[in-house]
């Protein structure tokens, strides 16, 4: 072994070199045959013919090592021609022996031999050398890879290990060692000295888990990944577990506590977001518009709705997303996607209050832009709220009606229209009810809607038993008069006159019904507490307001009673005055007396007019003063009221000055006038009356000598109180009077 | 005043039910020369009418609780005796209040007699 392994690098040196020169096969034979020419020459020259082929044998070796056995062999024979031919230089081959015979044949066999062997050997080293070569550049080409990947063993994030993986007699994983880490598997673990000892030992409490995928990769050979919590180490990882040789099992592992965290932080903050979206009491929509092919906005899309939508709207879950507004409720009002395609247009968020008229249901909120076509709405029912609001200004349109209207029928008119128009029902009114009779009177009713109005006098048994609940004061509720079992019997008759469902509020007086305030509606209707405390309050305001209404009447007519009596009493006193005075007397003072009754009786009407309140001047002084002829007097003066004492003492005093005038002054002659002026001086608490009766036209004015009852009447003045002062000028009487406004008023 | 007139006194229907009126309206249409009438309801003054051709004018109280409502009497009388001048009175109404019948009069109580008597005069004119 010494020995070859000694030569074997020379000779193979040797052979490598002679194979890699690689000459051409007649360069080898003309070299091969230069040498054994020489080696022949030289033989022939120096040795005689002792053993004349040895010389041959090396030559032919090398030859045959430098070129290959086919140039050997070649060598050999020419080697062997050529010794024989300077064995018998000058002769015949003839001329040889027997022996050299021999001996020339041995030598080409042996020598022939020994060329193929030494061709055979220079393929072997030949061979071995190129082997050599092979590994050498395998070993390191490995060396290379070697080098990378443990670069990149050392150099990863990722932390690696490979683990021998420990089971107990039942073949169940229990533990397992980590046999190699990289530096980054420290990083990722926390531990420094894994190397070499059990998980159990370096993280103690490490969940079974581990182990089991552990014990599956090595038992199965899969790869196997998961993402798994080690908690004695704190930390959350990404494990991608593969099988390595010998039953190992490789683990490449990542950290993810941090990004586990920053995913479940973003996950609760989601999820936070998600449920307040879910929970949000708030509609909420995420629309996207949709577009015709002008690019115009002509519809829009549920992306999204929370489940807020669906209970506000009154849809079952889920029925709406990715439909559009105008599938989801046909005929919508066109604001409801004019208003959102504006907000996507411009980029502005609205405010919006609406009504879904399909839905009957009123909706506020607030329409926002997102982005790429699409926008956010959020938004509340406020039906009840609007309701509440027409409602609440039904009520005061209901009393500023109430206020105005004159008549009972009137008031149960408005009462019905404010009542119909506020629920939506197409009949409403109100009529008087006889208890005993047990019938209803309608005068007039509202109505719309194509309902026939309800009028004339109805007994209530034709329409069901609920008048006996009417009776005892109870609301008669009506849902569905098919189903009522009050009604059930009567729904043909009911439906008749658009009643299907309806409320009957019974307006009690002096205990019992007296009056029924109706609202009906020709489809079943589910009246709200809303609804019934709505019509409550309108019957109790329309029972205000009637029975204000009938006291008024009641008034007028005590008062008109009461103005009868009076002035049927004037005229009875005028007669018996007419009757004591007798015929003999004085006529010209009974004729003054009636006169003054008249002016009198006549201030009554005004006042009766006024129910007894307060008179306006104008129109006391228009009234006293007509009955002297309209034409002969000029009036003028703010308008102001005079109280009931003030209008019959003006009414007498105007009356005597008119008599005076007609029978003295400017009104005795045709040409002769009056005016009367009147005006409110100062102010506040000072405000004084001043009224000035001027006569013109007539003879001059001549203060009376004797001052009998007209004068005396004359003097009172305006409230009784005095304040006259007389002129008794050229022009005709003139009389200034004045009087404090506040007492001119009173009553 | 009396003297101004013809010697046959034209006759004035006085239809009031209460009595002291009655007295003092039956002096009126005296005093003013027309020969009174009485009648102390509806009832009875229609047969007056109906016995009595020669009356002219008939002044009736409205007032009277117990007759038929007074205003229609009166246009009942326009209707059945064309000629008779009618004069109304009354406490409760004022004459706008009422649907006269054509050509009455009215003059709400308490009257002021001279432009009663005057009425009365310009109607027994016209016959």
């Amino acid at each position: 072994m010494n020995v070859e392994s000694r030569t074997a690098p020379l000779l193979s040196r040797f052979v490598v070199w002679s194979v890699s020169k690689r000459p051409r096969q007649t360069t080898r034979y003309i070299i091969a045959s230069l040498i054994i020419l020489f080696i022949a020459v030289f033989r022939y020259a120096a040795v005689t013919s002792l053993v004349p082929w040895m010389l041959f044998m090396p030559a032919v070796m090398l030859i045959s090592l430098t070129f290959g056995p086919l140039v050997g062999v070649y060598a050999t024979f020419l080697s062997g021609v050529l010794a024989a031919v300077s064995m018998a230089p000058g002769q015949t081959l003839a001329s040889l022996t027997a022996e050299q015979w021999v001996g020339s044949g041995l030598f080409l066999i042996v020598t022939s031999g020994i060329a193929v062997t030494a061709g055979e050997l220079r393929r072997a080293l030949w061979n071995a050398r190129r082997l050599a070569d092979e590994t050498e550049r395998a070993k390191l080409a490995l060396g290379k890879s070697e080098k990378r990947y443990r670069s990149l063993f050392e150099n990863i994030d990722a932390g690696f290990c490979i683990s021998e993986v420990k089971f107990d007699q039942d073949g169940r994983p229990v533990d397992h060692r980590v046999e190699e880490a990289n530096p980054a598997f420290e990083r990722h673990t926390g531990l420094a000295d894994a190397v070499g000892r059990y998980a159990s030992e370096v993280a103690p409490g490490i969940e079974q888990h581990w182990h089991d995928a552990y014990g599956t990769v090595a038992r199965t050979g899969k790869a196997f990944r998961f993402e798994g919590e080690a908690k004695p180490l704190g930390r959350w990882y990404d494990a991608h577990l593969f099988p390595v040789p010998d039953g190992k099992v490789g683990m490449l592992i990542a950290d993810t506590t941090k990004r586990r965290e920053a995913e479940e932080a973003l996950a609760r903050s989601e999820e936070k977001w998600r449920s307040l979206f879910k929970t949000l009491r708030e509609g909420f929509i995420l629309g996207k518009v949709i577009r015709d092919a002008d690019g115009r906005i002509v519809d829009w899309c549920y992306e999204e709705v929370n489940d807020a939508w669906y209970s506000l709207v009154g849809m079952a879950s889920g029925a709406v997303v990715g439909k559009t507004i105008r599938e989801v409720f046909p005929g919508i009002e066109d604001d409801w996607v004019m208003d959102f395609a504006r907000v996507v247009d411009t980029g502005e968020p609205i405010r919006f209050t609406r009504q879904v008229g399909s839905l009957d249901r009123w909706y506020e909120g607030v329409a926002q832009p997102s982005g790429h076509d699409r926008f956010t709405v959020i938004f509340v029912e406020v039906t009840d709220r609007i309701q509440r609001e027409r409602r609440q200004a039904a009520l005061v349109d209901l009393n500023d009606r109430l206020a105005d209207e004159v008549t009972v029928s009137g008031i149960a008119l408005s009462a019905g229209e404010i009542l119909g128009r506020a629920l939506g029902v197409e009949l409403a009114g109100y009529g008087d009810v006889d208890p005993d009779a047990g019938t209803v009177t309608v005068d007039r009713d509202w109505t719309t809607g194509g309902a026939r109005p309800v009028g004339g006098t109805f007994n209530f048994r034709d329409f069901g038993s609920h008048v006996d609940d009417l009776k005892r004061g109870e609301t008669v509720v009506v849902r569905d008069c098919r189903t009522d079992d009050r009604t059930r019997r009567h729904a043909a008759a009911l439906e008749a006159a658009g009643a299907r469902a309806f409320v009957n509020v019974p307006i009690f007086e002096r205990g019992t019904v007296a009056a029924l305030l109706y609202v009906c509606t020709s489809v079943p209707r589910g009246w709200s507490g809303e609804d019934l405390r709505f019509i409550h309050d309108v019957a109790h305001r329309l029972r205000l307001a009637v029975g204000r209404r009938r006291a008024e009447q009641q008034q007028h007519i005590l008062n008109e009673e009461l103005s009868h009596r009076l002035k049927n009493t004037l005229s009875v006193v005028q007669a018996i005055a007419m009757q004591t005075l007798g015929r003999s007397e004085d006529r010209t003072a009974v004729l003054e007396f009636e006169s003054r009754l008249s002016a009198l009786s006549k201030a009554h009407d005004l006042l009766l007019r006024q129910n007894w309140s307060a008179a306006d001047l104008h129109d006391v002084a228009a009234s006293v003063l007509g009955s002297f002829g309209s034409d002969r007097f000029h009036l003028s003066g703010p308008q102001s009221p005079a109280g009931p004492r003030a209008t019959l003492s003006l009414s007498l005093l105007l009356h005597e000055l008119a008599t005076n005038a007609v029978k003295y002054g400017a009104l005795s002659v045709p040409e002769g006038s009056v005016d009367l002026n009147w005006s409110i001086r100062g102010d506040g608490e000072n405000r004084l009356l001043h009224m000035a009766w001027t006569e013109r036209g007539g003879p001059a004015a001549v203060e009376p000598t004797r001052k009998g009852f007209g004068s005396r009447l004359i003097r009172m003045g305006l409230i009784g109180a005095g304040g006259v002062e007389l002129h008794y000028r050229r022009e005709g009487l003139a009389v200034e009077m004045t009087a404090p406004l506040h007492q001119l008023q009173q009553a | 005043m009396g003297q101004a007139f013809p010697e046959r006194r034209v006759p004035v229907l006085i239809v009031e039910d209460e009595p002291i009126l009655r007295i003092d309206a039956v002096d009126m249409v005296e005093q003013a020369g027309f020969d009174a009438v009485e009648a102390t309801n509806v009832e009875h003054a229609i047969r007056i009418l109906e016995e009595r051709k020669d009356i002219r004018v008939v002044y009736m109280d409205l007032d009277m609780p117990r007759g038929v409502k007074g205003i229609e009497i009166a246009a009942a009388i326009r209707n059945r005796w064309p000629p008779i001048e009618i004069i109304l009175t009354a406490a409760f109404f004022t004459a706008a209040d009422l649907d006269l019948p054509v050509r009455a009069e009215f003059f709400p109580k308490p009257i002021r007699k001279p432009d009663m008597i005057a009425a009365m005069r310009r109607m027994a004119m016209r016959h």
